[in-house]
């Protein structure tokens, strides 16, 4: 993945790609937000009676409901509402995936520009049976400055493992996976966070992505302990990062592990740990805490935060190593079914730009919805910093669909 | 610069009015009965929350046998009241949890039949599927092989 960590890059070179106007809106993003806004056939308007084929599969009682079940994804994410056909039956497949297009700007007077990042992913889900299941997940990201000296591509495999389904309360997991730390930086996919801009914790990849190794998960559910409704779910995991096995800036073995009670359906509270070798900082040893929580409020509000805490141990340097404090808490408001309203503060040392600074944020977004499938944010920001680092304004405009 | 803003603030005010997706056009059901089959090998009874979690895919087994959740379509007043009521969303928005869950290789939406007669096939072919319908449904001739089981959900 292009980091924002990596952008910014001075030493700006001219490429001879014409300078194009600093507010120009790219082409590409407009189109693809006008062709998200045009009339899309309804889900119901398919009603033809039809046999449906997925009868064979699921008059057997014993067979696996939920390979047929994949293959109605298969279908439906390809074809709108039309049921399975034999071939998504017979490989039992769950294919499907994204792509988002933003813009994105500020008012820096350095090189930093504005620029796009278009995203376009890729999953392949195969359930062998209803214990076993294949998982691949492939990204394809695209940054460019508007001024033509920047245009980097990429492609990653961001997720491939197999899974053992023992029960809902042990599940194992092996492979490439993402790290169960918190809520963000499992769930980091651009098109499904509120946001545009992640927080700082995110954004300066504090704690990787991705694991290479296994993950010992599961839920239980903790009613009858507790006395009300609660489930917790849990995580085990461990990993191994080496030239050539890339995981994020994690370099040797790898151990985590993360736990989250949920009561009463709307409130939810969780901690988790997380410790590696940074191989690009030294080899120094990273330590994080995590304690995260949400909670759904009435008339639509919606509140969550994130607190990180990670101490580092620099043997060779320990003068110039810092350890960091990182925190966000977010206010949504569902004002309409499809529609929102964000605020997020986000406070916390950072060193993205060199000398570890503190780094605050205030940022409003607005999010669209015009059917599941399609989301659009709009989104200012304001970066404030104590030190030598610019403040500046930040805008940007998202537009992304599932398919 | 005033005249954005008056601009601005008409397409705003337009936009919240309008109104934030379809609403089905068929009388919505006061009442709805969980069903499954004859063969049915579960719990007698299955509280609010369970079912809930089996819906959203956060519970897969009962009594260590995998629970085979089915749905009415999508756009059905069955569904539409079942998704508020019980899953305390509207089908639409569980459409999204559901793309949220493929992403992250999670569960498996409930599968979709066409309707009740379908359902009902379903259910007498599978011991272990789950479905809901309304009250007077579930008691015609048609419903030979099912048997209703709590809550009622309304």
């Amino acid at each position: 993945m292009v980091t924002s960590a990596g952008r910014g890059g001075s030493g700006a070179q001219w490429t001879g790609v014409p300078l194009i106007h600093r507010s120009f809106i790219p082409i590409h993003t407009i189109c693809l937000v006008a062709a998200m806004l045009l009339p899309l056939p309804s889900r119901g308007a398919n009603t033809e009676p039809a046999a449906d084929p997925c009868a064979p599969v699921w008059a057997e009682p014993d067979s696996l409901p939920d390979l047929q079940q994949g293959a109605h994804a298969l279908c439906r994410g390809l074809a709108g509402d039309r049921k399975p056909g034999p071939l998504a039956e017979r490989l039992r497949l769950r294919l499907g995936g994204w792509a988002d297009a933003s813009y994105q700007n500020d008012d820096r007077s350095s090189d930093e520009v504005s620029h796009t990042l278009d995203h376009a992913n890729l999953y392949l889900d195969f359930r062998v049976d209803e214990r076993w299941q294949l998982f691949f997940e492939g990204e394809y990201e695209h940054e460019a400055d508007l001024e033509g000296r920047r245009d980097e591509r990429e492609w990653e495999v961001e997720q491939l493992y197999g899974e053992y389904r023992h029960s809902d309360a042990l599940q194992l997991r092996l492979g490439r996976l993402s790290t169960p730390f918190g809520h963000w930086t499992p769930i980091h996919w651009s098109i499904l966070v509120d946001t545009i801009e992640p927080p700082i914790h995110e954004k300066n990849r504090l704690v990787p992505e991705q694991q290479i190794g296994g993950r010992l998960h599961g839920t239980l559910f903790a009613d009858a302990w507790l006395g009300v409704e609660s489930e917790i779910d849990y995580s085990l995991f461990g990993g191994y990062a080496a030239e050539g096995f890339d995981a994020g800036n994690a370099d040797g073995a790898t151990l985590g592990s993360d736990a989250a009670l949920r009561v009463a359906h709307d409130y939810r509270l969780g901690v988790s740990l997380y410790t590696q070798r940074n191989g690009e900082e030294n080899d120094r040893r990273e330590n994080n805490v995590m304690l995260y929580g949400d909670v759904q409020l009435p008339f639509g509000f919606f509140a969550r935060s994130e607190y990180l805490r990670q101490r580092r141990d620099d043997r060779t340097r320990p003068e110039q190593v810092r350890d960091i404090d990182v925190v966000y808490a977010k206010l949504r408001w569902d004002f309409r079914n499809d529609a929102y309203l964000n605020y997020r503060f986000e406070f916390g040392e950072d060193d993205r730009f060199g000398p570890t600074v503190d780094h605050t944020v205030h940022r409003v977004t607005l999010g669209y919805r015009p059917i599941p499938r399609i989301r659009l944010k709009a989104e200012w920001a304001r970066h404030i910093y104590e030190g030598q680092v610019e403040n500046y304004h930040f805008w940007g405009l998202s537009a992304g669909i599932f398919f | 610069m005033a005249d954005h803003r008056r601009a601005l603030a008409a397409i705003a005010t337009l936009w919240l009015a309008l109104p934030a997706g379809a609403e089905s056009e068929h009388e919505a059901p006061s009442a709805l009965v969980v069903i499954v089959s004859e063969a049915w090998t579960g719990p007698d009874s299955l509280d609010r929350v369970t079912l809930r979690r089996l819906y959203l895919g956060q519970r897969t087994e009962l009594g260590g046998k995998r629970i085979h959740p089915l749905h009415l379509p999508l756009g059905s007043p069955e569904r539409e009241f079942f998704s508020r009521s019980l899953l305390g969303r509207t089908a639409a928005e569980l459409e999204g949890y559901w793309i949220e869950q493929a992403l992250q290789g999670g569960a498996l939406p409930p599968r979709e039949v066409e309707d009740v007669e379908a359902l009902f096939r379903a259910l007498r072919a599978d011991p272990r599927a789950i479905g809901y319908a309304r009250r007077s449904d579930a008691s015609t001739g048609g419903s030979d092989g099912i048997r209703v089981i709590e809550p009622v959900i309304r």
